[in-house]
C-alpha cells in the first residue's frame, strides 16, 4: 500500500516535471506569413506536429467535409481530395493510399493531422524553426508563371482584386485577366486560350464533358423601387410584365396610380443580361426603358424617382433604395445561399480538365475566407457559405 | 509650313480612311437604311447577342441622327439669337467698364470642359425640367411611346445652348470690334440711329465672323458627347410633332453619346463596328455643315459687299 502510494507519488512527480516540457513543444503554425489563430494549440508527438485539419485547410481556400460514421475527415482542394480517418496510418491523396508516421486524432471536437503530411499532400510546402517552435506553410506565397483568365463582366472584378493580391505576394506571377463574358470564357477554356475561365451560369451537360467548373462565390438580382413607393412585393410574373412593360401603372400591383418608369442597363452589363436569362425568359427590357451605364447610376435614378423601378446586385443595394421581395422572399445572404430567391445564381471559374498548378492555386485563393470576406463581399456580391 | 498642312490633310486623310474601314461591315450590310431606319438600341441588344458565326451588322441610325441634328439645330438657333444680342450688348451699348468684364466670363464659360456642363445638367437642369414640365398624368399617357422623365430633348438643347453660347458671343464680338470705326461714323453720320447702324451696317460687315462663330457652335454640338450623354435620356426615339409639346420631353440619344454609352457592348465585334458608323456619320454632318456654312457665306457675302 505504501508502495503503491509512493509510485503514485512519483508518477505525478514525474507527470507535474514533464508538464512544463510538453508546454514547450507546443507550435504555432504559419501560413503564408500569418500566424493562424486557434482554439485548439496544435501538438507535437513523435516529432510530428499535429494540427486542426479544418482550420489550416479552410485558409489554404480547401474545402473540409467530416464523415461521421467512418470516422473520416476529406479535404478538397482545387487539385487534391485528401481523406484521413481517425486511428488509421493510412491516408488517401486523390484516391491513391499513402501512410502516415501518426495517426490522426479527436481532440476536443475538432479532427488533428500531422502538418507535414497534409500539406505536401496538397503541394505546399512546410518548414521548421526548432529554436522558435514555429512551423511555417507557404502556398499562395510560392506560386510562379503566368496565368490567363478571361470570361464574364460579373466575376471580373472578384478576379481582377485577388489577382492584383496574389500578384503582390508572389514576384515570378503574372496574371492577365479580361472579360468578354461567360460564353467566350467557356469557349477560350474549351480551345486552351485561357487557363481559367470565368462564368455567371452554369455549365451545360456538354461542356461539363471537357470543362470542371468551381463556384467561387453567389450572387443574386434584386428588384429595387424608390422607398417611398408603397408596393412591398410582387409576383415573378408580376415582376416580369413590369420588364417587360406590359404592366405600365403601379396600381395594377397594389400601389399608386402612377406610372412604371422601367430603368435598365446599357447592353453588355452582366446583370442585365442575368435579369433577361432569369426573369424574362430571354426576352428584351421594354424599349422605353431609361438606360444606364453603371449599378450606381441605375441606383442614384431609382433613388431620386418616386415611380422607378430598376434592379441591382443583391450586394449594392442600400437605403436609398428598397429591394422588393419576389413571390413573397425578401432577396438576403440566406436566401441567397439557399436559392430560395428566385432570381440568384452562383458564380463560377473553370479549367479544361481538372486544374492542377498555380491555376488550382489561384482557384483556392479564390476560396479562402479572407477573399470571399474582403474582395467578394466588398465588390456586392455574396459570400460562398 | 507647307510640310505642316500637308502632314495635316494627311493626318486628316488617315482619320477618314479608318473609321470608315472600321464601320465598313455595318455601312455595307445596313445600306441606306442606316440613316433611314430606326430601332438602334435593340440593334445594339440583337447584335450582342448574336452568335459568334452569324454576327448581326444590319443598324438602322435615323433616331441617333435626327438626336443629333435635333440638339444641335435648335440649341444653335436659341444660342445664336441670344449671343448675337449679347454680343452686340458688349461692343455697341454697355460701357467699356461693363463690358470688358463681361467679355473675360464669356470667354472662361468657353474654356470650362464639357463634363462640368455635364454635371450640372444632370444635378440642376435635369431635376428642374423634371419639376417644371413633367406631370404624372402625361407620364401615364405618354409611356407606351416613351418614358417622359428629366432627361431628353429639352434638357439637351438647354445644356448644349450654355455651352455652344459663349463660343459664338466670343467671335461675334471679335467680329464686331473689327468693323472699322469709319463704317459707324459714315451711318451716323447719314442721319442713321443706333439700332440701324447695328441692323444694316455692323451685322452684315461683321457675317463672316458670326458666322464662324456658328460654324464652331455647331461643331461643339455635333460632337459634343459627355455632357449630352448625361441629359438626354439614353434612348434614341423619334421626336414626333403629334405629340405636341410632349415631343420636346422625348428622351433622345445622338450619335456621339450612343458612341459613349453602348461603348459597354463593344467587346462584340458588330457593335464596334456600329459605334465607328456612327463616328462616321458624326464626320460626314460635320462636314456638310462646314460646306453649308461656306455656301452661306459665299451667297450672302462678307465684308466686302456690306457696302
Amino acid at each position: 500500500m505504501k508502495r503503491l502510494l509512493s509510485t503514485a507519488l512519483a508518477c505525478a512527480l514525474i507527470a507535474a516535471a514533464a508538464a512544463p516540457v510538453s508546454a514547450a513543444g507546443t507550435i504555432g503554425v504559419e501560413i503564408d506569413g500569418a500566424t493562424v489563430p486557434s482554439s485548439v494549440e496544435p501538438i507535437v508527438e513523435n516529432g510530428a506536429t499535429l494540427v486542426p485539419l479544418r482550420l489550416i485547410g479552410e485558409t489554404l481556400g480547401a474545402r473540409v467535409e467530416w464523415d461521421a460514421a467512418k470516422k473520416q475527415a476529406t479535404l478538397k482542394t482545387a487539385a487534391y481530395t485528401v481523406a484521413f480517418t481517425i486511428g488509421s496510418k493510412t491516408y488517401t491523396v486523390n484516391g491513391a493510399s499513402k501512410s502516415l508516421s501518426v495517426e490522426p486524432k479527436i481532440v476536443g471536437d475538432r479532427t488533428l493531422v500531422p502538418l507535414r503530411a497534409f500539406s505536401e499532400a496538397i503541394g505546399a510546402s512546410v518548414s521548421y524553426d526548432a529554436a522558435a517552435y514555429k512551423a511555417s506553410v507557404k502556398y499562395f506565397t510560392e506560386m510562379s508563371g503566368s496565368i490567363k483568365v478571361s470570361g464574364s463582366t460579373t466575376v471580373l472584378p472578384i478576379m481582377q482584386s485577388a489577382a492584383d493580391k496574389l500578384s503582390a505576394m508572389n514576384n515570378g506571377l503574372s496574371i492577365a485577366v479580361s472579360g468578354g463574358g461567360s460564353g467566350a470564357g467557356i469557349k477560350d477554356s474549351q480551345n486552351g486560350v485561357n487557363n481559367v475561365g470565368m462564368s455567371s451560369r452554369e455549365l451545360t451537360a456538354d461542356e461539363l464533358a471537357t470543362l470542371t467548373p468551381y463556384q467561387m462565390a453567389n450572387d443574386a438580382i434584386a428588384i429595387i423601387v424608390n422607398p417611398k413607393n408603397s408596393v412591398k412585393n410582387l409576383s415573378k410574373e408580376q415582376a416580369k410584365k413590369i420588364f417587360l412593360g406590359e404592366i405600365k401603372n403601379w396600381q395594377d400591383v397594389g400601389g399608386a396610380n402612377a406610372p412604371i418608369l422601367v430603368q435598365t442597363r446599357e447592353t453588355g452589363s452582366g446583370t442585365l443580361s442575368t435579369l433577361e436569362e432569369m426573369l424574362l425568359d430571354k426576352e428584351k427590357v421594354v424599349d422605353t426603358a431609361t438606360p444606364f451605364t453603371s449599378s450606381a447610376l441605375i441606383k442614384q435614378a431609382v433613388a431620386k424617382s418616386e415611380n422607378a423601378v430598376g434592379f441591382d446586385s443583391v450586394g449594392f443595394v442600400d437605403d436609398s433604395v428598397r429591394a422588393l421581395s419576389l413571390d413573397n422572399i425578401t432577396p438576403s445572404e440566406t436566401t441567397v445561399k439557399n436559392a430560395s430567391y428566385p432570381l440568384s445564381r452562383s458564380l463560377f471559374v473553370l479549367t479544361k480538365g481538372a486544374a492542377g498548378g498555380i491555376n488550382a492555386k489561384l482557384i483556392d485563393y479564390l476560396r479562402t475566407q479572407s477573399v470571399q470576406n474582403d474582395i467578394v463581399k466588398k465588390e456586392g456580391y455574396i459570400t460562398l457559405d | 509650313m507647307r510640310v505642316a498642312a500637308l502632314a495635316g490633310i494627311v493626318a486628316i486623310f488617315f482619320i477618314f480612311a479608318f473609321v470608315f474601314m472600321k464601320a465598313a461591315p455595318v455601312i455595307s450590310h445596313s445600306g441606306l437604311g442606316l440613316v433611314s431606319k430606326s430601332g438602334f438600341d435593340a440593334q445594339v441588344s440583337e447584335a450582342f447577342y448574336a452568335p459568334a458565326d452569324e454576327p448581326m451588322y444590319v443598324f438602322g441610325m435615323l433616331g441617333l441622327l435626327l438626336g443629333t441634328t435635333l440638339t444641335t439645330l435648335i440649341s444653335l438657333a436659341v444660342a445664336g439669337f441670344f449671343s448675337i444680342g449679347a454680343a452686340i450688348s458688349i461692343c455697341e451699348l454697355a460701357p467699356r467698364a461693363v463690358a470688358s468684364p463681361l467679355i473675360a466670363v464669356v470667354r472662361l464659360m468657353a474654356s470650362i470642359p464639357s463634363v462640368v456642363f455635364g454635371l450640372i445638367g444632370a444635378m440642376l437642369v435635369v431635376p428642374f425640367v423634371e419639376r417644371v414640365f413633367v406631370t404624372v398624368d402625361m407620364q401615364i399617357e405618354y409611356l407606351a411611346f416613351f418614358q417622359i422623365s428629366g432627361r431628353n430633348l429639352l434638357t439637351s438643347v438647354i445644356v448644349l445652348t450654355f455651352m455652344i453660347a459663349p463660343t459664338v458671343i466670343t467671335l461675334s464680338t471679335d467680329a464686331l470690334r473689327a468693323v472699322p470705326d469709319i463704317y459707324r461714323e459714315t451711318g451716323h453720320a447719314f442721319g442713321m440711329s443706333r439700332f440701324r447702324v447695328v441692323w444694316r451696317i455692323l451685322l452684315p460687315a461683321a457675317r463672316p465672323g458670326i458666322t464662324a462663330g456658328f460654324l464652331l457652335g455647331a461643331g461643339r454640338g455635333v460632337g459634343e458627347a459627355i455632357a449630352v450623354s448625361m441629359v438626354c435620356g439614353g434612348v434614341g426615339k423619334i421626336p414626333s410633332l403629334a405629340h405636341g409639346f410632349a415631343a420636346l420631353l422625348t428622351p433622345v440619344l445622338p450619335l456621339s453619346a450612343a458612341i459613349i454609352n453602348k461603348s459597354e457592348a463593344m467587346s462584340v465585334p458588330a457593335v464596334e463596328s456600329a459605334l465607328f458608323a456612327c463616328g462616321a456619320l458624326l464626320l460626314v454632318l460635320g462636314t456638310l455643315f462646314s460646306l453649308a456654312a461656306r455656301l452661306i457665306v459665299r451667297r450672302t457675302g462678307g465684308v466686302g459687299n456690306a457696302f
